[in-house]
């Protein structure tokens, strides 16, 4: 049977033609022919990034992409991950989101199968003037994605902006807004570099994202097929952590090459942004389960020191 | 069954329905829940209506279509279309001609402030028409001309039909009024050149009025600041990149609401009027863009459209001859029936394959809104000419499409010239760079 | 005859929804000139107004949907009955408008569902954490309201006592 991949990132960005298609392929290679996926990528069967959970539970795809973080009263656990001042990187971000699944510590209720799960880059600053402290960030406009981004900019004193990503650069460039939050690819696929030639990498959280299908669909599977989509998992890992390394290498490059600016923020400053937001992380650990902030801190830790 | 015939049942069901007077809207809903029940199962084919529903219902973007809708009926009711033609009128009037100049420039001007053909062609009939028969002008030239002028209502942006382009297929707004506006001067620069053509044929047809003084020309246009000052805001807002499209709209309704009420022309009877007839309006298209949602997920599964575009992708033939082959298409639907709805309903198959041959759907939403124009002016089914003939039961509906004629030749010269060249389209929204 | 009481009835009831409706989008309208204002003269964007337009917009689309029917907005192509003669244009109208109001009621018990997954989900505006579920409750009910109006014009169209349909079918 034909198993549905509805993502509503258009079929020509690299997410879609360098992870999903290709981790389709990888699937349809060892199922014996029992079942096949397809991808249907942009939005050709739900345009809409924020029902696309909606679209797997009730059966409408098989599979998609899903950001939990979009519903965050409905995946509550999954707010952590967009806390700033944690993760540094997709690489360390995918591996605790991940470990966290396998280890029972997250949860994505029953609507859902989750098959792959990982995380962007961090949410950093992208402003046409340098910001090299925190304090620089006071009283600036900068385009925020959700609740927690949104408090952590008020929390720095400055104006959190819910403009759509599509109109940020020319917000940025006509002065209607300083900069925006983003992560690399993000600022990529967006043009940001084009208008914002600053960047302040401190770390404002990760957007946490899954490969989801519907629990029917996957108890339909015979065991080795279940199997292999369980494997899928872990190639997934494989896949995406070459691909983000890759991707970031191009881009940085690419920019650095124009006289794009990084500035790195200091352990101190970073430590500052989570003192600043304490109040925000109580109540975010608060509304997930017991244990999920002290399961992504272990996971985080476990991964720098590569103990595991 | 195979996927594809699952499909082609469900198109063959959306066309029965269609013959039997469901609303189009309504039909390819049901057909697509039909369609997608049949492909997977049924809860998750009634599950599309409702997630369709609730992204629809929450969509701010959406907001701009009733807001253009009530600046379009409030500008109207305020008095903007007489205002604008008398402008016009002290400029062009003592031309040969000249009042059906003055209707074809009243028109792009109202255009300027409304968002919707119904509005501009149902206005300047009210405005225009009696003082072109007082002053002698053909009956065929004197309706021609506002059932073609009121096409500009959706070509001269703002546009409810380019909204709703932009809406279905993902591209913006913004990118799009800009589009539109060359080939909007290019239709009024046609528009005039076909009453002169007429005129000079048959100079007892437009007879030319007195010129009028320059203080005269001075007074029509302190009498239209209101229109003026509407059209500046809600253009210079949106081109100057002050405001986006949605602030601009809501500006453009509250100003519209502001001025009609100042000038003490809205009675509450006229008031209740544009607010019930803009949500009925609001509640139709709704109602059409949740179905066209679900028919077309539907299709997709049914792999119908992927299949046309690579039997046609196959095909040896030149990209222009498929497009100008859709165009012979789309104007045999305009004229058996509404245009708009042939744009809905072909989409799914029609947007694909222009991708597919390397097209810009920019440059096509443009072609697509040219093609409606022309479809609402074209027998027998030419929405502009029937209202016309409802709001003037004196008069008959042979002259008013034999008066279209002259403005037809017009519109097909400038769809040719469009298609020919993209660049007059494509222009003006690469110069300001604007997002694609 | 029966049928004037509960036409009157509908309007009565479809008219202030329109109102409310049209309101609450002027509404949205003054906060977005507000939240422009408050950028250009103060520079200092409304945080809020995002929200509060996300949760108006939602209770904006229902209420249109009374009105939209009691005042038979929509786009039909005709011609069939046209063709057939004025009987069986009647019948082919009102079988339209029977799948207008099937279609009706599984809009509003889809809505119903969603109304639910939304409270369920403890979905909420994005700045001040506002629950929206509440709101699709409203909306789901506004449609449900609709449904036996749309019943009604049909039987209207049946006994040949509906008023004609509202001009200009399309924008
Ligand atoms: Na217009
Ligand atoms: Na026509």
């Amino acid at each position: 049977r034909e198993m549905t991949v509805a993502t509503y990132l258009p079929a020509n960005s690299s997410f879609v033609t360098d992870l999903l298609e290709p981790l389709a392929a990888w699937i349809n290679e060892r199922t014996n022919g029992e079942f096949s996926l397809a991808v249907y990528a942009g939005g050709t069967l739900g345009r809409d990034p924020s029902q696309q959970d909606r679209i797997v539970s009730s059966g409408i795809a098989d599979l998609a992409v899903i950001v939990p973080g979009r519903n965050a009263g409905a995946y509550p656990d999954w707010g952590v991950f967009e806390l700033p001042g944690l993760a540094r990187s997709a690489e360390e971000g995918s591996y605790a989101v991940w470990q966290m699944h396998n280890d029972g510590n997250l949860r994505t209720g029953d609507d859902l199968h989750l098959v792959a799960a990982w995380t962007t880059d961090p949410y950093i600053f992208h402003t046409s003037a340098p910001i090299t402290d925190p304090a620089d960030v006071q009283g600036l406009r900068i385009r925020v994605l959700g609740q927690t981004q949104t408090e952590s900019v008020l929390a720095m004193g400055g104006v959190p902006q819910g403009v759509s990503i599509t109109e940020t650069p020319e917000a940025i460039s006509r002065g209607t807004l300083d900069g925006a939050l983003a992560d690399w690819s993000v600022f990529d696929i967006f043009r940001l570099g084009e208008v914002a030639h600053y960047s302040y990498e401190i770390p404002l959280g990760v957007l946490a994202m899954a490969l989801v299908m519907n629990p029917e669909s996957y108890a339909e599977l015979s065991p080795e097929g279940q199997a292999v989509m369980t494997e899928a998992g872990e190639e997934w890992q494989r896949l995406m952590i070459a691909y983000y390394g890759r991707e970031r290498a191009r881009i940085l490059e690419t920019y650095t090459a124009r006289g794009h600016v990084i500035n790195a923020p200091t352990e101190e400053q970073i430590a500052g942004i989570v003192e600043a937001t304490a109040d925000l992380r109580e109540r975010v650990a608060g509304a997930a389960g017991d244990g999920v902030m002290a399961a992504y801190e272990q996971a985080l830790m476990d991964h720098r020191s590569g103990t595991r | 069954m195979s996927p594809e015939t699952i499909g082609l049942l469900g198109v063959a069901a959306l066309f029965l329905m269609i013959l039997t007077h469901v609303p189009i809207g309504i039909a390819m809903g049901v057909s697509g829940v039909l369609t997608f029940g049949l492909l997977r199962n049924w809860s998750a084919a009634f599950a599309i209506v409702g997630t369709e529903a609730s992204t629809v219902f929450a969509s701010l973007e959406l907001a701009i279509i009733p807001l253009f809708l009530i600046m379009g009926s409030f500008a109207a009711s305020g008095g903007m279309g007489r205002d604008i033609y008398r402008l016009a009128y002290a400029f062009l009037g003592h031309y040969r001609g000249g009042l059906a100049m003055a209707t074809i420039g009243g028109c792009a001007g109202f255009g300027a402030v409304c968002g919707s053909s119904i509005a501009t062609v149902s206005t300047m009939t009210q405005v225009s028409y009696g003082e072109m028969r007082q002053r002698g002008y053909a009956p065929t030239l004197s309706t021609g001309s506002i059932a073609a002028g009121g096409t500009l209502g959706i070509l001269v942006p703002p546009s409810v039909i380019i909204v709703l382009y932009a809406v279905l297929s993902e591209q913006f707004i913004l990118t799009l009024f800009t589009a539109a506006l060359v080939p909007a001067v290019l239709a009024v620069v046609g528009y005039m050149l076909s009453i002169w053509v007429v005129v000079s044929l048959n100079p007892d047809a437009g007879p030319a009025g007195e010129k009028s003084s320059w203080r005269e020309r001075a007074q029509a246009v302190r009498e239209s600041w209101a229109t003026i000052l509407l059209a500046a805001v809600v253009a210079g807002g949106i081109y100057s990149g002050l405001f986006t499209v949605t602030e601009s709209a809501s500006i453009g309704a509250i100003l519209a609401v502001v001025i009609a009420v100042v000038r003490g022309k809205t009675s509450w009877a006229v008031f209740w009027h544009n607010l019930y007839s803009t949500a009925a309006t609001s509640a139709m298209l709704y109602v059409i863009l949740i179905g066209a949602s679900v028919f077309s997920y539907a299709l997709t599964l049914s792999r119908l459209p992927s299949n046309m575009v690579a039997i046609v992708g196959n095909l040896d033939v030149p990209p222009l001859m498929i497009v100008a082959g859709l165009m012979v298409i789309y104007i045999i639907l305009g004229a058996l029936f509404d245009t708009v709805s042939a744009m809905v309903l072909t989409m799914p198959f029609v947007y694909p394959l222009i991708l597919n041959m390397g097209m810009d759907p920019i440059w096509w939403g443009i072609v697509m809104v040219m093609v409606i124009e022309i479809g609402m002016v074209t027998p027998p089914i030419g929405i502009n000419a029937l209202i016309m003939k409802s709001m003037l039961p004196q008069s008959s509906l042979r002259d008013i499409y034999v008066g279209i004629v002259p403005f037809l030749v017009s519109d097909l010269i400038r769809l040719t010239l469009v298609i020919l060249f993209p660049a007059l389209v494509l222009w003006l929204p690469t110069l300001l760079d604007l997002p694609r | 005859m029966k049928y004037d009481r509960l036409e009157r009835l509908s309007i009565g009831l479809s008219r202030p929804t329109a109102l409310i409706g049209i309101l609450g989008l002027m509404l949205i309208a003054l906060i977005t000139v507000a939240s422009v204002v408050a950028r250009a003269v103060f520079n200092y964007p409304l945080i809020w107004a995002h929200d509060a337009a996300s949760l108006l917009i939602i209770i904006i689309v229902a209420t249109c949907f009374p009105t939209g029917v009691m005042l038979r907005k929509h786009v039909a192509i005709e011609f069939l009955g046209g063709a057939l003669g004025s009987r069986a244009h009647r019948w082919l109208t009102a079988f339209g408008a029977l799948v207008t109001s099937a279609a009706l009621a599984v809009l509003a018990w889809q809505m119903t569902v969603i109304a639910g997954q939304e409270t369920a989900g403890h979905a909420s505006t994005v700045v001040a954490r506002i629950p929206t579920g509440p709101l699709w409750w409203l909306a789901a009910v506004i449609v449900w309201v609709s449904v036996p109006m749309q019943g009604l014009v049909t039987l209207l169209i049946i006994t040949g006592k509906a008023a004609p349909a509202a001009d200009g079918d399309h924008v």
